[in-house]
């Protein structure tokens, strides 16, 4: 077992902690086996919260934990109210939530709402008959021509959204694999049969869900199915059962679209909180690859403002494949062809792999990813095991390749579990480039030079900056196309956290400050509420330049607004000459970047004569 | 203050006419002004290329400005600050000066690299002045956007939108873009740019009525004018919409092929691949063709005179008869060169010729967050000039097959090629540096062409036969190889 320092860190107490938070995404059945039957479980993520607060995550996103005949990752459910087995009982997972809580840590699942397993027990009743009381439950049609302008998700794998059932006699409608039925959200019954879903786990204490699949809720004749005002009217009406009777939880969509159409799952500040933006990511590995801004700055020209109270969720990798559906074809020939040299490597319309390996192992083109990541607009979303640059493999199937047991140890299984190594769910890497005995948790924190050090220090800065969660973002013009550089600013509001305060989080929320190399004016500041008593506002802008090349490169920034301000380089605090109307002339190491705080007054400390 | 002849049609300046107004003495510290805004023009290396004389007799003569002969003066905005505009003749040429005039004492916001933005002083109604060059001059550069603003705009909604900036106002950042001999643009906010010539044509300035045109024609690969400032005939300067986050073609293909020679794959594996680009840069191009034979019309042309003028103009090098061999040309033609002249001769072919752009390559181009733009319409469709040399009478612009302007380009991205490729190996040591950057001039250059031939619209401007176009282009990159290589490096902002 690996030794974590005990850490003691603030959190953020307001109902707009999602705008600050950084998300850690993990597989229950990859993270950690307490009762070593190969399998991962929810003591076991327990027993890593030590890590995961040490490492400064502030939100942990948990994948489908529920029961499940396991076809599809867990995201083809049979108990909307229970645990796998495999993972535990409610019990564990009521105790990893009050754990995690104490610990400052929230925790948010996925929430599959579109589709059940076709073993749920509403799927076989509903199809045993047609007049059986959940007979309406599902999407059922006697021919299987309705709806043709309905997309097949799953090209590869389905060759139509409807599956004949030779028992009721009819077709029924899946938007995904022919095993997950779509609810029939039509149907009051279904409507309010979800909410009771939502507000069961609410209640055991989850701070929010990431929808699953949220576009496809509704089917209408004439329309492709997806984003219809139907599916928008139910959203909202969770989000109102949230904020009357469960507020500071929070609702993220996945809604995999252009971010016009994505922004519409925010409504009007009453439906999602957080939304997934998915062709941003893409884009971040087409640029680094071409060397030039343009992928990246592209796409932030087509975001759209969304509204006060909600924010993107941002992530590089996380447990699907490498999704290329928002991308022209031309792009997605380009990416193939860049990161996907072997097919093996290709999964559904998307590539299959983690981020380590999608960089050929380069640490400093990860460092820059996650530069960019952490201070883009939006809440970054870690995906487990990308912390250490866990590999992948590609031999597995679907997308299993990504979904490989954390690597704790050198130890045997690589510390996930003590089990035979015939029993785990799936084999732990063991290659000599990304296998366990090279990448791991043990080793990384052994050393303060490891990528996970250097993370959980960008982090450290990360809670330091909060504008760089909700400040508006001004791009600079460069006349370098390989430097890609902004500046994040606005108000920001923080708090003096008392360690009995937080709404629904225990007590027990010491300072960050207690973290090593914290900055010291980081000490019990934590954004905060607008309107909490304690709360100060201030003004903070942050400037970053990314270097997208290989090579060394100059940047000239129009710095002219911000005149008369000190850029204070965020990790060492080391004040720069001040900026003057002229161009600003910085230079960027090989995929370099820098951060720079604009100090309106920064006193540079003289050394004292003799 | 007056001029020494008559009054123009601009509107909204404060304009005194007739020579009578300006005394003896406001016009000798008027040309002592000017003399010293030409010291800062032969600082700034345009004595050379100007060819101002430096005999003592003529220094002096120079120093005083008494070779200074003024041609118009407008005031611009009177009292302090104040702003005038002045047009005069010296060393032979139009030279334009923007003149703020503030309070003795008053403090300057420099703008730019300039040691002293401050002229003399100069006297008016108002009192005594300190003249100063208003580009250098934050205050009277606002000033100036203003003024400029009021002469002639667009549209009306280009108007609303200039107004709804507050650009009149005094709060706009103002910052230098682009400081050339002939030109100068400034950017106020991030917003807009005035471009001002310094050297006057004796007519419409051919950069600013191509780009007039193109805009009229709807071609909207452009940062899109505002206002244009005219008077007496003569374009003074343009207002336009900056390209906010854009970057020079020029410098994106040199990534391009730094990337490429640091894989050592093949340019269409390589991740800084440009093929895309160079797609998009043909679609803009045939755009910009088609918008110029829409604006300017057409005439037929004669590919027989086409060749004529090619051996004439480099008769070194199509004297040889047969199997010439001309590097780096020859392996792209499919014929001896004594055959394709000849066979293009014999065509008896009269494609339509067009105002063309005249000069357009990878450095007058820019790609931003929408795609790529024309960043410089300069020379437009005439002749072009030496650099840093505008030409002193008005010129007619020249009509050209489009697939003139298309061998520019093309001739662009082997520039860039060999530019890159010798950044990286010194010319004389042969390497695999030379193949690939041959091998991303083949691929970007098949891109380009494709990406031009395949746009709607452009069939009627080009033969239909792909051979002949093949050839033509052949013929027009032979030309532009005999003119010289060229920098094709970015040439600033602006018309």
């Amino acid at each position: 077992m690996t030794a974590v320092p005990p850490v003691d860190r603030s959190y953020d107490p307001s109902e707009r902690w999602f705008q600050h938070a950084v998300f850690y995404e993990v597989l229950v059945r990859g993270f950690f086996d307490a009762n070593n039957d190969g399998t991962g479980d929810l003591p076991g993520l327990r027993a890593k919260l030590d890590y995961l607060q040490w490492l400064g995550i502030d939100c942990l996103w948990l994948l489908p934990f529920c029961p499940s005949p396991m076809r599809d990752g867990g995201y083809d459910v049979s108990d909307f109210f229970n645990v796998h087995p495999d993972y535990g009982t409610l019990g564990d997972l009521v105790g990893f939530l009050e754990d995690a809580h104490r610990r400052g840590i929230r925790v948010v699942s996925d929430l599959v709402m579109n589709h059940t397993s076709d073993e749920h027990p509403w799927f076989v009743e509903s199809r045993s008959s047609r007049t059986n009381p959940k007979a309406d439950w599902y999407v059922w049609n006697d021919d299987d021509q309705r709806w043709p302008e309905a997309r097949v998700v799953f090209t590869d794998v389905e060759r139509s959204n409807w599956t004949w059932d030779d028992t009721r006699k009819q077709y029924y409608w899946h938007r995904f694999f022919s095993h997950q039925p779509d609810l029939n959200y039509d149907n009051p019954e279904v409507a309010e049969a979800m909410l009771e879903v939502v507000r069961f786990w609410l209640d055991l204490g989850f701070d929010g869900f990431r929808l699953d699949a949220v576009p496809y809720l509704y089917q209408r004749d004439g329309t492709t199915g997806e984003h219809l005002p139907e599916t928008h009217a139910y959203i909202r009406r969770i989000r109102k059962q949230l904020d009357a009777e469960y507020p500071g939880r929070v609702l993220l969509a996945e809604a995999n679209g252009w971010p016009a159409d994505v922004a519409d799952y925010f409504g009007t500040g009453d439906e999602c909180h957080l939304c997934f933006h998915f062709p941003l990511m893409p884009r971040l590995f087409m640029a680094v690859r071409r060397e030039h801004r343009y992928p990246i700055t592209e796409i932030l020209s087509q975001t759209p403002e969304i509204p006060d109270g909600c924010q993107w969720a941002i992530f590089l990798r996380n447990h699907d494949e490498l999704t290329l559906e928002q991308v022209s074809d031309e792009e997605r020939d380009y990416l193939f062809a860049e990161y996907a040299k072997d097919p093996r490597m290709k999964r559904h319309m998307g590539i299959g792999r983690r981020l380590a390996p999608l960089l050929d192992g380069d640490r400093r083109l990860a460092e820059l990813l996650y530069a960019l990541l952490l201070s883009l607009p939006g809440s970054p979303v870690v995906y487990y095991g990308d912390e250490l640059l866990m590999g992948d493999n590609i031999y597995l199937g679907d997308r299993d390749s990504v979904r490989t047991p954390m690597q704790w140890s050198p130890d045997r299984n690589g510390g996930f579990s003590n089990a035979d190594f015939a029993q785990l769910y799936l084999p732990p890497l063991m290659d000599p480039v990304y296998g366990y005995g090279a990448v791991n948790v043990e080793a990384q924190m052994r050393n303060p030079g490891s990528f996970l050090h250097w993370l959980r220090g960008m982090l450290v800065q990360r809670r330091a900056l909060p504008v760089l969660g909700v400040g508006r973002l001004d791009a600079l013009d460069c006349p370098n196309p390989s430097v890609l550089a902004y500046v994040r600013w606005g108000e920001v509001s923080d708090v003096t956290v008392d360690a009995s305060e937080g709404p629904g989080l225990p007590a027990v929320m010491p300072t960050v400050a207690d973290l090593p190399g914290a900055p010291d004016h980081l000490e019990r500041t934590v954004p905060a509420t607008s309107g909490r008593p304690g709360a100060r506002t201030r003004f903070q802008a942050v400037l970053c330049v990314h270097n997208l090349s290989r090579f060394a490169q100059p940047a000239q920034l129009d710095l002219a607004a911000w005149a008369g301000r000190r850029p204070v380089e965020v990790l060492g605090r080391v004040p720069f000459p001040e900026i003057g109307p002229e161009p600003y002339s910085l230079a960027l190491g090989p995929h370099g970047f820098l951060w720079f705080e604009l100090a309106e007054h920064f006193e540079v400390l003289e050394e004292e004569g003799p | 203050m007056t001029g020494e002849r008559g009054p123009s049609s601009a509107p909204g300046g404060d304009r005194l006419g007739g020579a009578h107004a300006l005394d003896d003495s406001q016009r000798r510290a008027l040309r002592r002004v000017l003399a010293r805004w030409r010291e800062s023009h032969v600082r700034s290396g345009a004595a050379e290329r100007t060819g101002v004389e430096t005999t003592p007799s003529r220094s002096r003569a120079v120093g005083a400005g008494t070779d200074i002969r003024l041609v118009d003066v407008e005031v611009l905005r009177a009292g302090r600050p104040g702003l005038i505009d002045v047009v005069a003749e010296m060393d032979g040429r139009l030279a334009h000066a923007v003149l703020g005039l503030r309070r003795p004492g008053d403090e300057l916001r420099v703008v730019g690299a300039v040691e002293e933005p401050a002229l003399g002083p100069l006297e008016d109604a108002d009192g005594i002045a300190i003249a100063v060059d208003a580009l250098h001059d934050a205050d009277s550069a606002r000033l100036l956007l203003g003024a400029v603003a009021g002469t002639r705009l667009p549209s009306p909604a280009a108007r609303a939108a200039l107004d709804a900036s507050g650009l009149r106002g005094d709060s706009a950042t103002v910052t230098v873009v682009h400081e050339a001999d002939d030109a100068m643009t400034l950017a106020f906010d991030r917003r807009y740019t005035l471009s001002v010539f310094s050297w006057l044509h004796r007519g419409p300035h051919p950069g600013v009525t191509l780009l007039a045109g193109l805009d009229d024609a709807g071609f909207n690969h452009l940062p899109a004018p505002v206002a244009f400032w005219r008077r007496a005939g003569r374009d003074l300067g343009i207002v336009q919409e900056l390209l906010a986050g854009a970057t020079n073609g020029w410098a994106l293909a040199l990534t391009s092929l730094r990337d490429l020679f640091a894989s050592g794959s093949s340019p269409d594996t390589a991740g800084g691949d440009f093929a895309p680009e160079a797609f998009a840069l043909g679609t803009m191009a045939a755009r910009m063709h088609i918008a110029l034979d829409r604006a300017f019309g057409r005439r037929a042309g004669d590919v027989a005179v086409w060749v004529d003028a090619l051996e004439a103009s480099t008769p070194s090098v199509c004297s040889t008869s047969g199997d010439l061999v001309i590097d780096p040309l020859a392996h792209r033609l499919d014929m001896p060169l004594g055959d394709l002249l000849g066979s293009l001769r014999a065509s008896g072919l009269h494609p339509p010729v067009i105002r063309t752009h005249g000069d357009f390559h990878l450095g007058r181009t820019a790609r931003t967050d929408h795609g790529w733009v024309l960043a410089d319409c300069m020379p437009g469709g005439t002749a072009p000039s030496a650099p840093g040399v505008p030409q002193a009478e008005p010129l007619a612009p020249l009509l050209r097959s489009p697939l003139a302007d298309v061998a520019d380009f093309t001739w662009s991205l082997r520039r860039a090629a060999a530019v890159a490729a010798a950044e990286r190996v010194p010319a004389s040591v042969p390497s695999r540096v030379d193949d690939l950057a041959s091998a991303w001039e083949a691929r970007n250059r098949r891109a380009f062409v494709a990406a031009y031939l395949a746009t709607p619209g452009i069939g009627g401007l080009v033969p239909a036969d792909r051979r002949v176009v093949r050839r033509l282009l052949s013929l027009f990159e032979l030309a532009r190889a005999a003119v010289g290589g060229g920098s094709f490096r970015p040439v600033g902002r602006g018309p």
